[in-house]
């Protein structure tokens, strides 16, 4: 039996408009074992955004548990959280997010002076096959490329998840799938745990097991005994 | 057109740190250049009503004659149709007690012109007192109530007075500056000055000596301004045409009281010209840039006017209103603080120079009107030309977002020797800052400009202190001090506004980079380095290009001002000056702490505004 890398445990963030108190979240439970190919889905609005900030440690739980590697996120100090968010968590962004002023490698190398036991920046970017664009800087990168540098950035400080916002939302359908295939052989190949959000259902059967997210609630959890390749896939 | 108006007020409110920013730099601007603009105007004034509230006189007339002033004569000046009035006494430049002193004989009706200010005390009554000119920097007066005696020789013989009770202490308009007055014989410093009763000397046959008159139209001239001695020295010649050639005629610019306080004016002048100068353009640069950078920032709003049909003018309106409201609320606060405050801060200062009179408020607001004149000069301008550029793009372009900056090697990177030696913060600090180079010249130009007012400050204090030495110059030089003071300290502020105004549309700019920091697990003092490492570098840089700018400024002032030498400047006012401006960089920086740590995380979520 694989280990349980993640566990929510009836979680509930409330936000406070003016007088009156809205739940994003509203006891949502489930786990992600280790190394399992995630995907978090629900329409907008349905509170996607505010898990994968309270999964990334970029936001405060209002009750319930998350543990993530046996620690309990909701306990944490703001310190501690950017711990976490340094050492535990890789994150991939719908926008990429690289810094302008820094070549492909050194956008990882950004990443790679947080932690101690960090990849060399040259074999992450080979891995994501970059290897070519090393000294590039992102304005001369195409958009799957820029995506590819920033998943190299999150692989290479060696993080317990790998959480990626709508990775090919900003993408076309050719390069998203091809950044979605790396994605996934990252899960198979160095048993990284992937954890993707997105409203796009097309991607479901991909996925070792999928979460529903509705209205702040996790409706269901499936999980694929047999997950498709991404080929075989189209939305 | 209301709902319009309400995205002018959101303009305001959504931008009101750099608002207040704008603001105050306008406002220090104006307050500067009008408070100096009008501070010699202002104590000229003040001393000036001083002294015509005690009927100074015009002109002093003496003889070379033995027997002084004949009756006739003295009747011809004071009867002649130029004259307001006059006063004829009787005063003798000799040693008394063994100073050298000046002996004056009260006339009967007392000084009508060049009355005599009563400081203590009050005038003689009878033989037995005397009144003395107050102690100044040379004089050294008997005491009020003391009994004394005086000891001197008229033309050889020994004379002397018992027991003369001193019942006042006087102070003559003439004698206002308080390095003294020249005697007549030997030309050194007076050390001594009484006045006695007519009935002490009555017994010797003592000459009138001296006229003193009031002439007819000086009221319509300014006192001691270049009309008025025209209208003195034509008067003047007009009597050496008509009298004796023994008689010397003595104006205010004979007068050395009276010469130094011109010759002072006149440095303040200078001064009051040379640094708001230099100070208005460093905050019109500051302004030009902040307004610059806040228009190209709502070029997507500008878009949407476009697109909603919103006419060319209206958009052009808002923005003007913004830069009309935000400059003349700097400028009406700035003139009468400039106005009303700083020269009455200064004035009392000269107190070491002169016997001051009570300041009277009154200004010169000419350097104030001007300035803001120009400041809203360049607000207007820049906002019209800013808005008529984005204007000039099509709404569609406008819609997009601009594509940021791209990144690229830097000149430094060809330098392996240094550039390898360097850590990754520093490579990515220093691409940071020249990948903005508008941004980067803005904030070493502005930064070298206060820095070198602060040096300049610094030094305007080592050079008075050197010429103190220089007796000549002693009290004024002292007088300097407290406008070496408001120089420095007016200086740092626009430094902290600067550095202020610039590191917060820094942050403003780069609110993603910093969220995406955040989301990498950067912490706050990792991020906090990230931004102020460059503000501390551009800043150094400034203050590394400010120290010899404000040499030069020195060395074209001292030029200027004919005194003083930039040898007078010692080192520690050169750290001094880094010192200075590099804390308040830091503290700037401390300030804008929670800026940096209110960015939200959410903000690297987002797609690119």
């Amino acid at each position: 039996m694989e280990k349980i890398i993640l566990k929510a445990e009836k979680i509930t963030k409330t936000f406070a408009i003016g007088d009156t108190r809205v739940n994003a979240l509203n006891h949502i439970s489930f786990d992600i074992k280790e190394g399992e190919f995630t995907i978090i889905l629900g329409p907008s609005g349905a509170g996607k955004t505010t898990l994968l900030n309270l999964i990334g440690g970029m936001d405060s739980i209002t009750s319930g548990d998350l543990f993530v590697n046996g620690i309990n996120l909701r306990l944490l100090s703001k310190k501690q959280l950017t711990d976490y968010r340094r050492n535990d968590v890789g994150f991939v962004f719908q926008f990429y997010n690289l810094m302008p002023n820094l070549t492909a490698k050194e956008n990882v190398e950004l990443a790679v002076e947080l932690c101690k036991d960090a990849f060399k920046p040259e074999e992450i970017l080979q891995k994501v096959g970059l290897s070519e664009r090393m000294n590039n800087f992102p304005a001369r990168l195409s958009g799957g490329e820029q995506q590819r540098v920033s998943i190299a950035r999150a692989l290479a400080k060696n993080p317990s998840i790998l959480l990626c916002d709508e990775p090919t939302g900003a993408l076309d359908y050719k390069t998203g799938k091809s950044i979605l295939r790396t994605l996934f052989d990252m899960s198979r190949t160095d048993h990284k745990t992937v954890i993707i959000v997105t409203h796009n259902s097309a991607l479901n059967d991909m996925a070792d097991k999928v979460i529903y997210i509705k209205n702040g609630k996790a409706e269901k959890t499936v999980v694929n005994s047999s997950p498709k390749p991404i080929e075989e896939i189209d939305w | 057109m209301k709902t319009f108006f309400k995205t002018i007020l959101r303009c305001f409110k959504s931008n009101i740190s750099r608002m207040i920013a704008l603001t105050s730099i306008i406002l220090l601007g104006i307050a500067f250049v009008s408070g100096l603009g009008t501070l010699s105007y202002t104590i000229d004034n003040s001393i000036n009503q001083g002294l015509l509230s005690q009927n100074i006189s015009d002109l002093v007339i003496k003889t070379d004659s033995e027997s002084g002033f004949s009756d006739d004569e003295i009747s011809s000046f004071l009867e002649s149709s130029k004259v307001e009035k006059g006063v004829s006494y009787t005063s003798l430049d000799l040693t008394i007690n063994e100073k050298n002193g000046r002996l004056i004989i009260l006339p009967e009706n007392g000084f009508t012109v060049n009355a005599l200010a009563i400081e203590d005390g009050r005038l003689p009554d009878n033989k037995n007192e005397i009144v003395v000119e107050r102690s100044s920097n040379v004089m050294t007066s008997p005491e009020i109530n003391s009994v004394i005696d005086l000891d001197f020789s008229l033309s050889g013989y020994p004379l002397s007075y018992k027991d003369l009770e001193v019942v006042g202490l006087v102070g003559s308009p003439l004698i206002m500056a308080k390095d003294g007055e020249l005697d007549l014989v030997n030309e050194e410093d007076l050390e001594l000055i009484v006045y006695v009763h007519a009935d002490l000397l009555s017994s010797l046959p003592l000459p009138k000596t001296d006229i003193s008159l009031i002439l007819k139209e000086r009221n319509n001239y300014e006192l001691g301004s270049d009309k008025y001695f025209e209208y003195v020295d034509k008067v003047v010649n007009e009597f050496k045409s008509t009298n004796s050639d023994s008689f010397h005629y003595l104006t205010l610019n004979e007068n050395k009281s009276y010469k130094t306080m011109l010759s002072y004016q006149d440095k303040i002048d200078v001064i009051a010209l040379i640094f708001p100068v230099f100070f208005i353009l460093v905050a019109a640069l500051v302004v030009l840039t902040t307004m610059t950078r806040l228009i190209e920032e709502e070029r997507g709003i500008i878009g949407c006017y476009k697109t909603l049909g919103e006419s060319d003018g209206r958009i052009y309106f808002k923005y003007i209103f913004f830069a009309l409201v935000t400059g003349l609320l700097g400028c009406t606060i700035g003139l009468p603080l400039g106005l009303l405050v700083l020269p009455s801060v200064i004035y009392p200062a000269f107190n070491m120079l002169f016997f001051i009179p009570d300041f009277v408020l009154a200004f010169n607001c000419l350097e104030g009107v001007i300035s803001i004149v120009f400041m809203m000069a360049v607000v207007i301008l820049v906002t019209v030309y800013v808005v008529w550029k984005t204007l000039r793009v099509s709404a569609s372009q406008l819609l997009l977002p601009k594509a940021p900056k791209p990144g690229g090697k830097i000149l430094l990177e060809h330098i392996p020797l240094i550039w390898n030696r360097l850590s990754f913060k520093y490579k990515s600090t220093l691409r940071n800052i020249f990948r903005y180079k508008n941004h980067l010249i803005m904030t070493v130009i502005s930064v070298a400009g206060s820095t070198a007012l602060v040096f300049a400050g610094f030094s305007l204090q080592n050079v008075a202190a050197a010429l103190e030495t220089d007796s000549q110059f002693s009290s004024m030089s002292r007088t300097l001090n407290p406008i070496a003071y408001l120089v420095i300290v007016f200086a740092l502020l626009l430094a902290v506004l600067v550095v202020f105004n610039l590191t917060n549309m820094n942050i403003g700019e780069r609110v993603r980079e910093i969220a995406t920091l955040e989301v990498l697990g950067y912490h706050d003092k990792e991020v906090n380095g990230y931004i102020f490492r460059e503000v501390v570098i551009m800043s150094l840089m400034g203050i590394v290009f400010g120290v010899p700018l404000g040499l030069g400024l020195m060395a074209f002032l001292l030029n200027y001002l004919d005194f003083g030498s930039v040898s007078d400047i010692k080192w520690y006012s050169y750290l001094l000056t880094i010192g200075s401006v590099l804390l308040f960089v830091f503290i700037v920086d401390f300030f804008l702490k929670p800026k940096i740590k209110g960015v939200d995380m959410n903000a690297s979520l987002k797609s690119v505004e």
